[in-house]
C-alpha cells in the first residue's frame, strides 16, 4: 500500500485539488490492478467497485448497441486516463470497457471515491462536469446530452409567467378573464389554507364537465397547497417535481417569495429549442427595453449549449443569426421607415464569420443607397450604436462601428475606399481590411453590398498586397511546450497564439481564391476543394479551431460567471488531461499552418 | 586584445544585435496584432533596402576588382549602381501596381502563359545561385582569415551559417534587423578608410583623400599610376577595355542586377507608394556612402599593399622581415609567396618579377591589417563582411527554394503534393543551393567569374526586356514575348559559351563581334530580343483585352483625385 501512496500521482488533476488528509485518506485505499488482453473490466449498465486510472496499456470503451453486430468503439483510454467515475457515483457504467492489451491499473475503491467526492466540491465539480462534456461527445440528441443542460440551467433561467394573485371569492368568469389578460394559464387564489392554484384546465372541468355556474368562487376548484421550487434550483428539479405530483406547472420562488410560474412546455421548449424562444422574444419585440431583454437570453442559451457539447462551428452560427436578428430588429426600430431600405447595415469581423459566440465589442458599418446624404443617417446611426451599447455589445475601442462616420459611405465611396486598401500595407488599412473582407450584410438592402463584395474579392488579385496582409498570422506563436520552466503552468493567450492566426490565414487564402464565404470552417473547406490546402490539413485545421474556440468560450463563461471580463488566455493548469492534449495538437497544427503560410506567401522557408 | 578576441567579440555582439531586434519586434508586435509592427520610416526603409541591396560582393569583392582592375574595375560600380537605378525608377513601381509578387509571376501572368513563366523562373533560381555563390565566398574568406583556417574550411563554416541563418532564423525582411546590418555594415567600411584617408593624405573624408595629394607629396593616383607602370601593369587611371566594351559590359550589369528578384521584393515593403519613393531615394543615398567609398579604399589599399610588399625602395622586403598581415593572409591561402629567384624576398610585379599571387577579394577586409590599424577595426571590418553577405545570402535562398518548391514542383510538375511535402522541398532546395554555391566557392574561383557574368547576360538577354515591354507596350504579346526571350538566351548563352568553353584561346577583343566581350554581350542579346519581341508581337494577334486593360491601369493613375472622405 505505501508504495501505491509513494507512486500515485497526485498532482495529475483533478487529485490536486485534494487536501494533504484528503490525498492520505485516498492513497491507503488505491492498490494496483491487472487486466489481460481482452478481458472486460467494467460492464455497460452494472457499478462498478472501482474507479479506475491506467498505469500501462490501453482499455477501450465500447458501446454494444442493440441490432448492432459489432461493438461500437466510442474512446481509447491510455496511461493516465480515468474511467468508471460514472458507475461508481451513479451505479451505472456508461460503456463497457475492455482491455485491448495486457492492463495495469490503479483501483480507487468505489466507496473511498465516493466519500472523497462527498467531502471536496471542486474535486466533485471535475468529475459531475466533464461527465456532461463526454455524455456529449457520445451522440447528440440522446437522453444523455439533456442530462448536462438539467444539471447546469436553473429554474430561473427558464422562460417564466408572471403570478398573478386573486382573491379566492373571485367568481370563475372573471378569473379567466383576469387569465386572458395577463396572459398566463393560472392564477393563484389565496384562500384560508395558503395560496392555491386554478389552471385553465381547472376552470374548463369545472364548466364543461361539472356543469359550474361561472358565477362560482374561483376559490371552489382551487388546488391546495401549491407546489414550488426554488428559482435557484436545477431546471431539472422541476420536471421531477411536476412528473412526482403530474401537474404541468410549478410555482417558482425566490426566497420564499412568489415571482411566477413555470410550465412543462417551457421547460421542455428551454432544451428543444431555447434558440427559438430567444428568436421569437427578438422577432415579438416593440420597444428596446423589450429586445433588451430577449438579448439578455444569449449567454444561457452559450453556456447551455456548449455544455450540451454543441460543435463550435454550429454554435457560432446560431449565435451569430440571432445577434444578426437583434440587429435586424434593433434597425427597424431605430432607423424611420424610409431610409430602412434605402441603407443597408453590416456587420464585420468575427460576427460576420459567424464565430462570435459570446456578445463582445460592436463591429459594423453602413452602406448608403442612391440619394441618401451621411447628415441624413447620421443621427440615426449614432442611435443605433447606443442602442446596441444597451443591449450589452460594448462599443469598439477601434471606432468601427456606424456612430463613427469613416464607417458609413455610399456604395462608390466604399469601392474607392477598397481600391485605396489595397494600395496600403499600413497597419491600419490592414486592420480595417481584415474586419471588412468578413462583412455580411445583416439589415437594410442587401443588394447594397453586392459591389462592395466585388471590390473586396478583388483584392486578391494582388500578391504583394497578400505576403504583407498575411503577415500577423505568421508572426505569433504559442509555445507548443504548455509547461514553462519555472513549474508553473503557464497561460497561453489562445486568440494570439492560436485562434488569429488560423482565422487570419484562411481569410488571406480565401481573398486571394476570392471565396465569397466568411466563416473560417466553410473557408477551410472550400480551400480543400480547390486543392488549396490538403485534404489532411483542411480537416486538421478545422478540429484545431474548433478545439481552441471550445477552450476559450469555457474559460470565457467561466469569467462571466465570475464577474471576471473575459479575455483570451487560457489557464493550463484549468484544463483537464484530455483538453490539454487537444489544445497541444491543436497548436501543432496551427504551427503547421504558420509554416506553409510563410512558404506560400515568400516569408521565410 | 588579439584579432581573433575581437573578432569574436564584435561578430558575437553585431549577432546578438540582430537576434534581440528580432525578438524585441515579435514581443512589440503581439501587443496589437498589426498596428505596433507598422511606422516603418522611409529613412529606416532606405537603410534595409541598402543593406539588402549591398552584398559580399559589393562589401569585400568591389573594392578589390577596382583595387586590380584600375579603370576597368569600375564597370562594377557603375553596372550596379545604374541597376538600382533602373529598378527603383522604371521597374518597382509599375511591379508593385500589377501586385505580382516576383518576377516570374509577373511575367507568368502578364504574358499569360507558363512556358513564359518557366524561363522566368530558371532565369531567376540562375541568377540568384550565382550570387549566393558570391556571398558563399566572401564569408568564406572572413571565416578563413579570422577563425584562422584554410579557406575551404572558413567556406564551409560559412555554408553552415547561412543555411541555419536562412532556414531556422524564421521570419525574414525584419526591417529593423537590416538597418542594423546597414549601421554595421557601413561603419565597419568607413571607418578604416577614413582612418587610412588621414594616414595617407590627412583628408577625413575618403572621397576627398582619393583624389587629394599625400602626406609625403604628389597625388596619390599619380603614385599609382608611376608603381603601375613600374611594375609592369597598365596605368591605373586608363582601363584595358575599349569603350563600346566598357559601355556593354556596364550596361549588361544594369539591366542584370535590375531584374535581381530579392531586392525587388523589398521596395514592396514600405506602405504607401509615396512612402516607397522616398525611401528609394534614401536607399540611393545609403548605398552611394559606400560605393562612392570604394574607389578610395582600392587606391588606398593598391598602394599600401604594394609599398608593404616591395618595400618603400621597390627592391622587395625580405620575408623574414615580411609584415605580418602577409603571414596571417598566407595561412587561407589566399596570398602566395614563391621565391622564384631565391633572394629571400617578396616582390610584387605584373611581369616575370612576380612572386605573389593574391587573391583580389581579400583587399577590403586585409586593409585595415595592411594600414596597420588597431585590432578591433580588423574585427569590425569581419562582422561588417558577414553583415553584407548573411542578409542578401537569406534573401536569395528564400528566392530559390520557393522558385523551386512552390513554381516548378508544386505548380508545374507535381501538382498534389501536400503542403509539408512543399516545405521539405522548399528546404532540401535551399540546402543544396548552399551546398553547391559553397563548392562553387571552393573549387575553381576562375569559373564562378564566368558563371557570373553568364548569369548577368542571361538576365539581360531574358527577362529585361519581358519586364520593359510588359509595362510599357500593351501590344506585346505571349508569341513576341516568348520568342524574344529564346532568341536573346540562345543568342546570348552561345556567344558566352563559345569564348568561355569552347574556344577560350580566341576570346580576345580581335575575335569578338564589335569587340564586344562576353561579359558585355548580354547588351546586344537584350536589344535583339527586344526587336524579336516587339516585331513577333505586332505580326501576331493582340494579348486578351484585359490584358491591355492591366497593361493600361498600371501606367495610368487612377482616382487619384477622388479622394474619399475615408
Amino acid at each position: 500500500m505505501e508504495t501505491a501512496l509513494r507512486e500515485f500521482d497526485f498532482t495529475i488533476p483533478p487529485f490536486n485539488l485534494l487536501t494533504r488528509e484528503q490525498t492520505v485518506a485516498l492513497g491507503r485505499r488505491i492498490d494496483i490492478g491487472f487486466e489481460s488482453e481482452g478481458s472486460c473490466v467494467l460492464e455497460s449498465g452494472t457499478p462498478s467497485n472501482f474507479l479506475y486510472m491506467i498505469l500501462k496499456g490501453h482499455v477501450a470503451a465500447v458501446d454494444q448497441r442493440e441490432g448492432d453486430a459489432q461493438p461500437l468503439t466510442f474512446a481509447e483510454y491510455g496511461p493516465g486516463d480515468l474511467f468508471g467515475s460514472m458507475a461508481c457515483l451513479t451505479g451505472q457504467s456508461r460503456h463497457s470497457y475492455m482491455a485491448l492489451e495486457d492492463v495495469l491499473l490503479w483501483t480507487i475503491p468505489a466507496d473511498a471515491f465516493r466519500e472523497t467526492v462527498e467531502a471536496n466540491g471542486r474535486f466533485a465539480a471535475y468529475f459531475l462536469d466533464s461527465l456532461s462534456r463526454k455524455a456529449a461527445m457520445v451522440e447528440t440528441g440522446a437522453a444523455q446530452s439533456d442530462l448536462g443542460e438539467l444539471m447546469l440551467t436553473r429554474v430561473g433561467e427558464a422562460e417564466l409567467a408572471e403570478a398573478v394573485i386573486v382573491p379566492a371569492d373571485l367568481s370563475i368568469a372573471d378569473a379567466t378573464r383576469r387569465m386572458r389578460d395577463r396572459r398566463v394559464n393560472c392564477v393563484f387564489v389565496d384562500t384560508p389554507e395558503g395560496l392555491g392554484i386554478s389552471t385553465r384546465t381547472d376552470v374548463l372541468d369545472a364548466i364543461a364537465l361539472s356543469g359550474r355556474p361561472l358565477t362560482d368562487a374561483v376559490g371552489s376548484i382551487t388546488t391546495v397547497p401549491i407546489v414550488t421550487c426554488d428559482s435557484q434550483a436545477p431546471l431539472f428539479q422541476a420536471l421531477v417535481s411536476m412528473t412526482r405530483h403530474r401537474i404541468e406547472r410549478v410555482a417558482v420562488t425566490r426566497k420564499g417569495h412568489l415571482v411566477g410560474t413555470l410550465g412543462l412546455a417551457e421547460v421542455l421548449s428551454h432544451y428543444s429549442s431555447h434558440s427559438h424562444i430567444v428568436g421569437l422574444r427578438v422577432a415579438r419585440a416593440r420597444s428596446r427595453e423589450e429586445l433588451a431583454e430577449a438579448a439578455t437570453g444569449l449567454t444561457p442559451l452559450v453556456r447551455t449549449l456548449n455544455a450540451t457539447g454543441a460543435k463550435m462551428r454550429h454554435l457560432g452560427e446560431l449565435v451569430s443569426a440571432l445577434n444578426a436578428r437583434i440587429l435586424a430588429r434593433l434597425y427597424a426600430l431605430t432607423m424611420p421607415p424610409d431610409l430602412q431600405d434605402r441603407c443597408c447595415m453590416m456587420v464585420l469581423g468575427s460576427e460576420g464569420r459567424s464565430e462570435q459566440i459570446l456578445k463582445t465589442d460592436q463591429d459594423n458599418a453602413l452602406i448608403l443607397g442612391e440619394g441618401v446624404t451621411d447628415a441624413e443617417v447620421a443621427p440615426y446611426a449614432v442611435a443605433l450604436s447606443e442602442g446596441l451599447v444597451a443591449l450589452g455589445y460594448p462599443p469598439c475601442p477601434g471606432g468601427v462601428m456606424v456612430s463613427n462616420p469613416e464607417w458609413r459611405g455610399s456604395v462608390p465611396q466604399w469601392q474607392a475606399h477598397v481600391e485605396q486598401l489595397v494600395g496600403s500595407t499600413a497597419p491600419q488599412s490592414q486592420l480595417d481590411t481584415a474586419i471588412l473582407i468578413d462583412a455580411q450584410p445583416v439589415a437594410g438592402d442587401p443588394v447594397l453590398f453586392h459591389p462592395l463584395r466585388e471590390a473586396l474579392s478583388k483584392l486578391g488579385q494582388n500578391q504583394i498586397w497578400l505576403h504583407h496582409f498575411v503577415r500577423p498570422a505568421i508572426e505569433f506563436h504559442a509555445p507548443l511546450t504548455l509547461r514553462n520552466p519555472f513549474g508553473r503552468d503557464a497561460a497561453v493567450d489562445i486568440k494570439y497564439g492560436g485562434i488569429f492566426p488560423v482565422v487570419h490565414g484562411l481569410r488571406s487564402l480565401a481573398v486571394e481564391h476570392g471565396l465569397a464565404v466568411t466563416n473560417s470552417f466553410e473557408r477551410a473547406v472550400q480551400l480543400g476543394e480547390r486543392g488549396v490546402l490538403s485534404a489532411e490539413l483542411t480537416a486538421d485545421l478545422q478540429q484545431a479551431l474548433a478545439v481552441m474556440l471550445r477552450l476559450r468560450l469555457g474559460q470565457q463563461l467561466e469569467s462571466t460567471q465570475e464577474g471576471v471580463v473575459p479575455d483570451n488566455r487560457i489557464d493550463l493548469g484549468k484544463l483537464r488531461r484530455l483538453d490539454r492534449d487537444l489544445l497541444r495538437d491543436a497548436l501543432r497544427v496551427v504551427k503547421e499552418f504558420q509554416a506553409f503560410l510563410g512558404s506560400h506567401y515568400g516569408h521565410g522557408i | 586584445m588579439s584579432v581573433m578576441t575581437w573578432t569574436y567579440l564584435i561578430v558575437g555582439l553585431s549577432f546578438s544585435l540582430y537576434i534581440g531586434i528580432a525578438i524585441w519586434s515579435r514581443v512589440s508586435t503581439t501587443q496589437g496584432y498589426y498596428v505596433a509592427g507598422g511606422g516603418v520610416s522611409p529613412l529606416a526603409n532606405g537603410m534595409a533596402t541598402a543593406a539588402d541591396w549591398m552584398s559580399a560582393a559589393s562589401f569585400i569583392s568591389m573594392a578589390g576588382l577596382i583595387s586590380f582592375m584600375g579603370r576597368d574595375g569600375t564597370v562594377y560600380l557603375m553596372g550596379w549602381t545604374g541597376g538600382y537605378v533602373l529598378l527603383a525608377m522604371l521597374l518597382a513601381p509599375y511591379l508593385r501596381k500589377f501586385g505580382k509578387y516576383t518576377v516570374p509571376d509577373f511575367i507568368g501572368d502578364r504574358y499569360y502563359s507558363d512556358t513564359a513563366r518557366l524561363v522566368a523562373v530558371i532565369c531567376a533560381v540562375f541568377v540568384s545561385f550565382t550570387y549566393v555563390a558570391g556571398q558563399m565566398r566572401g564569408v568564406g574568406i572572413v571565416f578563413s582569415r579570422f577563425l584562422e583556417v584554410p579557406i575551404n574550411t572558413g567556406v564551409i563554416i560559412g555554408m553552415a551559417i547561412v543555411f541555419f541563418y536562412a532556414v531556422l532564423g524564421g521570419m525574414k525582411g525584419i526591417t529593423y534587423t537590416q538597418v542594423a546590418q546597414y549601421c554595421v555594415l557601413i561603419f565597419a567600411y568607413l571607418v578604416p578608410a577614413v582612418f587610412i584617408s588621414m594616414l595617407l593624405t590627412g583628408h577625413v573624408i575618403p572621397q576627398f583623400g582619393f583624389g587629394a595629394e599625400m602626406q609625403d607629396g604628389g597625388h596619390l593616383l599619380d603614385k599609382l599610376n608611376g608603381l603601375s607602370t613600374e611594375l609592369g601593369f597598365s596605368p591605373y587611371t586608363s582601363g584595358t577595355k575599349s569603350t563600346i566594351d566598357v559601355f556593354a559590359i556596364t550596361f549588361a550589369l544594369m539591366v542584370g542586377t535590375a531584374g535581381l528578384p530579392h531586392v525587388i521584393v523589398r521596395f514592396f515593403t514600405v506602405p504607401k507608394v509615396s512612402d516607397a519613393r522616398k525611401s528609394a531615394g534614401w536607399a540611393l543615398f545609403f548605398i552611394a556612402l559606400l560605393y562612392t567609398t570604394a574607389p578610395a579604399v582600392a587606391a588606398f589599399a593598391r598602394v599600401n599593399m604594394i609599398t608593404t610588399i616591395n618595400g618603400a625602395d621597390g627592391q622587395g622586403v625580405l620575408a623574414t622581415e615580411a609584415p605580418a598581415w602577409i603571414a596571417n593572409w598566407q595561412k587561407t591561402g589566399l596570398i602566395k609567396w614563391e621565391d622564384k629567384n631565391g633572394d629571400g624576398r617578396m616582390f610584387y610585379a605584373k611581369d616575370d618579377r612576380n612572386e605573389m599571387t593574391i587573391d583580389r577579394d581579400i583587399m577590403v577586409l586585409a586593409n585595415p591589417e595592411i594600414a596597420k590599424l588597431p585590432n578591433w577595426v580588423i574585427a569590425l571590418v569581419a562582422a561588417g563582411g558577414l553583415a553584407a553577405a548573411l542578409s542578401t545570402a537569406a534573401g536569395l535562398l528564400l528566392v530559390i527554394s520557393s522558385s523551386i518548391s512552390h513554381d516548378l514542383l508544386k505548380k508545374m510538375i507535381m501538382k498534389d503534393i501536400t503542403e509539408k511535402q512543399e516545405l521539405l522541398y522548399a528546404r532540401v532546395a535551399a540546402f543544396f543551393a548552399v551546398v553547391i554555391a559553397g563548392l562553387l566557392g571552393i573549387f575553381p574561383p576562375a569559373f564562378v567569374a564566368q558563371v557570373v557574368a553568364f548569369a548577368f547576360g542571361l538576365a539581360a538577354a531574358s527577362f529585361f526586356p519581358a519586364i520593359i515591354l510588359g509595362i510599357f507596350d500593351k501590344r506585346a504579346n505571349m508569341q513576341g514575348a516568348i520568342s524574344g526571350m529564346v532568341v536573346g538566351i540562345v543568342f546570348t548563352a552561345g556567344y558566352i559559351i563559345y569564348f568561355k568553353f569552347v574556344n577560350p584561346a580566341g576570346n580576345n577583343a580581335s575575335n569578338w563581334l564589335w569587340g564586344i566581350s562576353p561579359e558585355g554581350i548580354g547588351s546586344i542579346g537584350m536589344l535583339l530580343n527586344i526587336v524579336v519581341t516587339y516585331t513577333i508581337s505586332h505580326l501576331t494577334a493582340p494579348p486578351p483585352a484585359h490584358i491591355q486593360e492591366l497593361v493600361d491601369h498600371i501606367r495610368v493613375p487612377r482616382g487619384a483625385g477622388a479622394a474619399t472622405h475615408h
